[in-house]
């Protein structure tokens, strides 16, 4: 199944995403859904470290992408953004990705040729802090997930479309990173830098009974009563009419839908730092 | 065999598409002034465009020209382009705040002076310079405040403007600082998370309940980028998807949106019927006020056509009405495999929404999440996050249509009675071979790891994919007796 389209349909041979529900009996159900990027996420076998979906979105819209978009993307990675992007930009955009990792390229071009992504990606062993990009004047949007992507910058500068206004965006887990790549941004003419941390966190729903303070008086006569009839089968009086005050006819208190969050949540995934790179003045153009 | 979607037509009309990098005529542009502030202008050639105090400009001396640079308006109305920078790089110095008092009178420059400074053509940057020279404290500020006073003064003064170009972002931004109640107060992370977790892409199909002004639509037409099919189900008679229209959208993607109101949405609601007549026989203004009435009944009814056909790719919904109604109505046009997101900005509205996906059998793992974002001010040795920010961007409640044959028993048990799962692998696959499901050449259960990726549920809890919330639903059920 595509990654580009939609099948109503499952066809021999195809990529199919199983959702398993394992039941404690050894049995369970299965569901068999259709690849998205997003599923593509939880399943990519685990070569680095991935983005997240707040991620994701939030560098997708910030980059301004969508259909048609020219993008560089480095590393690659897993190849996990590499799919969430050429989603983005497929049918007439283009994704440059580069990964300086030989095997990891080799592996991720292989995902892309098997989920028909060839002519929308197009990828590159390539170590760029040391050797650039080797692209010019091409690219509408950057993205550099790097350790040291302020290496990267001026050759990433050289990539952008340089008549028109272009986005730059840098994923990096730690400040004194941010901090590098701020300074080098402003070095080589970017504008509007800004940083940003973005998370989702998920709310429980679940159901508590409202209980009230008659509920719980009756909940210690419950208690007392029982006590009084131990000790009264003790005692072995016997007594048919020691039945309790409390009413027997239980009744279920009502149900409230709460949420609440879980104890523990992601705190943390990178800082994004975006940048605007402005189209070269045109007098300078010519002169250049 | 395979059924693609048949009614996507490619259209391929790039030839016709215009450079949304450069500043044209008869569209819409954002203005960033000085103060912050962002008027929103349609851009006619030959015209002269005010921004208030900070003066006016001609609009031809920017149409053609790249977005992203400001412009300095000198000489009453002409402007020069000037020189973006992120920010200045400022030496530490041993200056402190000890000596620094509140006091007015340390500016010797009165207001009545400055006014007739300005009326003698001083541009802005002057009359700062002019301010700083003219404060009699201003070196004893350490250099970090220096740079807030003069910000602070650039702010009144400058005359410098940034025309912004409409993107998602950039629009979103202007209705949110504006009024982000027409919004529904739904934040550009929560907006961008939707558009993800649904897929959105070209090629694709997909119905959106939006009564955020059009907000949602406008982020899905933009990601369909005119191939592709949106149908947006809106409230009262006419739509009302006002921010469309700032996003200068090209002729493909505004015909990609077709619309229908909530009463049309129902077959039982039948569409007033229309007489067809002769168009030859009819007066010029009898045809005109034909011809309209003719393209609006046969726009609806090609829209429910389209709605009524089914097989949609996605359901997206912010919508003021109760969900689990929308669900209910539009849930039989939706494809399986395909996602459901619906926007709130009060969770009470989900919780219930989600309790009802949870109790019946056509959704998977639904979950409400929450974005958090924060914004960081960083500048050299001035790190730090924004002292002020959004406060909630909203929720979203988000699930996976699935096909369920409903004699089968519900895997998803309703948690209220049921504790035990029913229900065998088996019979889903016999199921699935109704359907022409074959995964390969072998029976179902012998499957090719190599196309098959699991999912498996143990993996998926970092990923948010668990389904937890049933099991501690038993749980706390079973807690409630003890406690009886």
């Amino acid at each position: 199944m595509s990654f580009l389209r939609y099948k109503t349909h499952i066809e021999e041979g195809e990529l199919v995403i199983a959702y398993l529900m394992p039941s404690h009996n050894g049995r369970g159900f299965m569901y068999l859904l259709h690849p998205t990027p997003e599923l593509w996420t939880h399943v990519v076998p685990h070569r680095t470290q991935i983005l997240y979906a707040a991620d994701i979105s939030y560098i997708t819209t910030y980059l301004d992408l969508k259909p048609g978009s020219v993008v560089l993307e480095s590393g690659t990675g897993s190849g996990s953004f590499s799919h969430s992007l050429a989603r983005t930009i497929a049918p007439n955009g283009h994704l440059y990705t580069f990964e300086f990792h030989e095997e990891r390229a080799k592996a991720v071009k292989q995902d892309f040729e098997e989920h028909g992504l060839s002519d929308l990606i197009t990828i590159e062993c390539r170590d760029v802090c040391k050797n650039g990009f080797g692209v010019t004047d091409l690219v509408h949007a950057v993205f550099l997930d790097l350790p040291a992507p302020w290496e990267a910058i001026p050759a990433a500068k050289e990539a952008f479309k340089q008549k028109r206004i272009g986005k730059i965006s840098c994923f990096s887990p730690c400040i004194e990173q941010v901090q590098r790549t701020c300074a080098s941004l402003n070095e080589n003419g970017f504008v509007e830098i800004k940083m940003y941390e973005c998370l989702m966190r998920e709310h429980e729903i679940k159901t508590i009974p409202i209980y009230t303070v008659t509920d719980a008086v009756n909940k210690i006569k419950l208690q007392q009563d029982k006590k009084r009839k131990r000790k009264e089968d003790r005692d072995e009086q016997d007594n048919a009419n020691a039945d309790s005050q409390v009413s027997k006819s239980k009744q279920d208190p009502p149900n409230l839908y709460v949420s609440k969050t879980p104890n523990e949540v992601k705190g943390h995934t990178s800082y994004l730092t975006f940048a605007t790179f402005l189209p070269v003045l045109e007098e300078q153009f010519l002169t250049k | 065999m395979s059924v693609e979607q048949d009614d996507i037509v490619i259209k391929n009309e790039e030839s016709q598409e215009q450079d949304t990098s450069l500043i044209l005529d008869n569209q819409y542009v954002f203005i960033q002034l000085p103060s912050g502030n962002i008027k929103v202008v349609k851009l006619q050639k030959d015209t002269t465009v005010p921004l208030g105090k900070f003066g006016t400009f001609h609009s031809n001396d920017i149409i053609g020209r790249p977005f992203g640079h400001s412009y300095e308006i000198y000489d009453r109305d002409k402007v020069k382009v000037i020189k973006n920078v992120a920010f200045h790089e400022i030496d530490e110095t041993s200056a402190n705040n000890k000596e620094i008092l509140d006091d007015p009178s340390k500016q010797k420059l009165s207001y009545q002076e400055i006014e007739k400074l300005k009326k003698q053509g001083l541009e802005g940057q002057d009359i700062i310079k002019k301010m700083v020279e003219s404060h009699s404290a201003f070196d004893q500020k350490t250099e970090y405040s220096k740079a807030k006073y003069i910000k602070r003064k650039e702010a009144k003064f400058s005359r410098v403007f940034t025309p912004v170009r409409p993107t998602l972002y950039s629009v979103w931004e202007y209705f949110f600082s504006k009024n982000p109640g027409k919004i529904r107060d739904m934040r550009i992370d929560t907006l961008s998370q939707i558009l993800t977790l649904v897929n959105v892409r070209a090629d694709t199909k997909l119905l959106v309940v939006d009564d955020t002004q059009g907000l949602v639509i406008t982020g899905v037409m933009e990601r369909l980028g005119g191939y592709g099919t949106i149908l947006g189900i809106h409230d009262g008679e006419n739509h009302n998807y006002d921010i469309v229209r700032f996003m200068n959208f090209s002729k493909n993607v505004n015909d990609s949106l077709k619309t229908l109101s909530w009463q049309q949405v129902f077959k039982e609601e039948a569409q007033a019927s229309f007489n067809y007549q002769d168009e030859s026989t009819l007066s010029e203004k009898d045809l005109k006020y034909y011809l309209r009435r003719k393209a609006t009944y046969e726009r609806i009814r090609a829209a429910r056509e389209i709605l009524w056909k089914g097989g949609f790719d996605g359901l997206i919904i912010a919508s003021q009405y109760q969900p689990e109604s929308i669900l209910e109505a539009l849930i039989p046009y939706l494809s399986g495999s395909r996602s459901i997101i619906i926007y709130h900005i009060n969770k009470e509205m989900l919780i219930n929404a989600c309790v009802y996906m949870r109790i019946s059998k056509r959704f998977l793992n639904p979950q409400i999440t929450e974005s958090w974002l924060r914004p960081y001010q960083v500048l050299p040795g001035r790190t730090h996050p924004s002292m002020s920010t959004s406060g909630g961007g909203g929720y979203l409640l988000h699930a996976t249509h699935i096909i369920i044959d409903d004699s089968l028993p519900n895997p998803i048990p309703s948690y209220m009675k049921q504790k035990e799962q029913k229900g065998t692998l088996e019979k889903v696959n016999q199921s699935c071979d109704d359907n022409t499901i074959t995964l390969t050449d072998q029976n179902s259960m012998n499957i090719d790891e190599n196309n098959v990726k699991i999912l498996n549920q143990n993996d998926t809890t970092e990923a948010n994919l668990n389904i937890n919330g049933e099991e501690e639903l038993h749980q706390l059920d079973n807690k409630k007796i003890k406690l009886d």
